[in-house]
């Protein structure tokens, strides 16, 4: 209560909107006192008016503020004139001074601070600005690794599909060069054996005209021969006439005579049989004499007759068995064209008899 | 007492030489025939002789004829053709169950221009080898021909025959499985004995030239035995025609008395 009793005491000039409001709750409360005392009707009237007064009161109070200044000045002029007259509340007024200036610093630190807030506020927005374009920054890095990342990962991935498919392919490759290198040497082997085969037809071939060479020369010198013969009988022309002839019918003759007939060939070849005959019976006889020599037997000579004898007739026998002929004494144009008639067989026996015999005509020409 | 001197220590046969494949041989026995044993001990066989026997080797051109001659008589091998004129013949003693055997081996030009001089040499045969080359699948079907050939010469009854494959070493063994099987089937088709020889290594050429000649020997030995027995067996034929008769007149005493 003593609070509102300062209030109620306030100078006019210093009355605050708080105080009058202050002022309008003590009335209340006034106010209230008396209706509950006396009913609502007996202050009725009042209130109307104590409101008004008071509405007066908060405006005056509002607009005296803003007033204050030059009226500040000349109730302050007043009251130092009041002041020296009175000499009531000089510290007051000092106090009022030193407030006031205690004010104004307050007012001038207020907005200094303001101002910094302003500029602190100025560089939160600016260093907040700065880290969001940092992160901005940071996250368009990311994306870029991503971005870089995918796109290597799937070069990777084609890549290892195509180191797969690769060596798949040189697998492939492998195989076809081992079958073609397989294929390679069948063929090299082919071609050896081709080129053997050629080789020893080369060979062959150069015999057969080796052969041919010969088999020309044997003509020709035939052709010779036979014309030399048939010059013969013509002993009394002259001799280089004769000659000069033959080269003639030589030369023609040469055309119509380049082979051997046939039964050329089978006399050529029966001759040759029969001299191989007589040269293996030869051989043969010739061992049997070294044998004998060498066991150094002596042989009676009329036995070594008998057996000389016994070999001659064999001979003969052995000779025609061989040549599959039948003997004959007569010349061997007999025995060329004479047809072997009998199969003189594969056995030979010679009975005991016979030794005998031999052994006899060996007595005999030894006598 | 014979003109020829012994023959040669490696030409002497004491047993059988064995056939080369049981499938086609002429015969599978492991010894000679008894007969002819018997016959060579007792010398019964000719004191004094000269047994030869006639061998002809036919087929086709290049097989080889005259090379496996040259490995068996001269122990040579000619890698260089020359083709056989007309015919060839070499000679080759032998002494068969201590009894001396000579085999006449004929080599006939297999050139068909040379056939005609050549055909005129297969008369009289103890004993024909057919040649043809391992190698070439056509001288096999050819053998046909050439027997043919040789045997209308021949009297086919008494005529060994044999079936020669050369050049074996010209070809791999599996190769030469397929030509064994060809070769043995004609070799039974026409019961010739089957051989197959290398005369460049000298496989087979010496067994193979042992077995024709003891073969033939033995044939040989057999057809003598059997000529000089025929008249003793003449006589024994005479007194069974008796005893048949008698036989004969049992047996309708017999049938008389189930009767």
């Amino acid at each position: 209560m003593e609070a509102a009793e300062v209030i109620w005491r306030r100078d006019p000039s210093a009355l605050s909107l708080d105080d009058v409001y202050s002022m309008a709750k003590s009335l209340g409360s006034e106010l209230q006192s008396l209706t509950e005392q006396y009913g609502p009707e007996s202050v009725a009237g009042v209130v109307p008016q104590v409101v008004r007064v008071l509405e007066l009161l908060e405006s005056f109070a509002a607009t005296g503020r803003e007033r204050s200044c030059p009226e500040q000045e000349l109730l302050i002029r007043a009251v130092q004139s009041m002041g020296r007259e009175e000499r009531q509340a000089p510290d007051l007024e000092q106090k009022l001074l030193e407030a006031q200036k205690k004010e104004h610093d307050l007012q001038n630190k207020l907005s200094n601070l303001t101002e910094e807030n302003q500029k602190l506020l100025g560089q939160l927005a600016e260093s907040k600005s700065q880290g969001e374009c940092a992160a901005r920054e940071e996250r368009d890095l990311m994306l870029k690794l991503k971005v870089v990342v995918d796109r290597q990962r799937d070069e990777i991935r084609s890549l290892t599909r195509e180191n797969h498919q690769r060596n798949k392919d040189t697998e492939a490759l492998q195989e076809q060069l081992n079958r073609v290198m397989n294929v390679n040497e069948d063929l090299r082997r082919k071609v050896a054996v081709v080129n053997a085969q050629l080789k020893s037809s080369l060979q062959r071939k150069t015999e057969l005209e080796i052969l041919l060479q010969e088999k020309q020369k044997e003509v020709d010198s035939l052709n010779h021969k036979l014309f030399a013969s048939q010059s013969v009988p013509d002993k009394n022309m002259n001799r280089a006439d004769c000659k000069s002839q033959e080269n003639n019918v030589h030369e023609e003759s040469k055309s119509c005579q380049m082979c051997f007939t046939k039964e050329d060939v089978k006399q050529i070849v029966q001759e040759r049989n029969e001299l191989k005959t007589n040269l293996f019976l030869v051989n043969e006889e010739l061992k049997y004499y070294q044998r004998e020599l060498l066991n150094d037997e002596r042989i009676p000579t009329l036995l070594l007759c008998g057996i000389k004898s016994a070999i001659r007739k064999q001979k003969k026998k052995i000779k025609a068995k061989m040549l599959g002929i039948v003997e004959s004494p007569t010349s061997r144009f007999g025995t060329w064209y004479g047809k072997p008639t009998a199969d003189p067989g594969p056995w030979e026996m010679i009975s005991s008899k016979e030794i005998n015999m031999i052994k006899k005509e060996g007595a005999d020409d030894n006598a | 007492m014979s003109v020829l001197p012994p023959v040669r220590r490696d030409r002497i046969v004491a047993d059988l030489p064995q056939c080369f494949k049981k499938e086609a041989c002429l015969h599978t026995r492991d010894s000679f025939h008894s007969k002819v044993t018997s016959a060579c001990k007792q010398q019964r066989t000719g004191t004094v002789g000269f047994r030869i026997s006639k061998v002809i080797v036919v087929g086709d051109l290049s097989v080889g004829k005259t090379c496996m001659i040259n490995r068996f008589c001269k122990d040579v091998f000619d890698k260089n053709y020359k083709a056989t004129i007309g015919v060839d013949f070499e000679m080759e003693r032998f002494e068969i169950l201590g009894v001396p055997f000579s085999l006449q081996l004929w080599d006939t030009a297999g050139q068909e221009r040379f056939k005609c001089i050549a055909s005129t040499y297969y008369r009289g045969a103890q004993a024909i080898i057919v040649t043809f080359d391992l190698s070439n699948i056509s001288s096999l079907e050819h053998t046909k021909q050439w027997l043919q050939d040789a045997l209308k010469e021949n009297d086919p009854s008494s005529v060994l025959l044999f079936l020669v494959g050369s050049k074996k070493d010209l070809i791999s063994p599996s190769q030469y499985a397929l030509m064994e099987q060809d070769a043995i089937k004609v070799a039974k088709e026409m019961q010739a004995e089957y051989w197959s020889v290398s005369s460049l290594t000298g496989e087979n050429v010496k067994e193979f030239f042992f077995r024709v000649a003891s073969l033939t020997f033995e044939a040989s030995v057999l057809a003598e035995l059997e000529k000089t027995n025929a008249r003793k067996i003449g006589e024994v034929v005479r007194i069974n025609s008796n005893d048949r008769n008698l036989y004969q007149s049992s047996k309708k005493n017999k049938q008389k008395c189930c009767q």
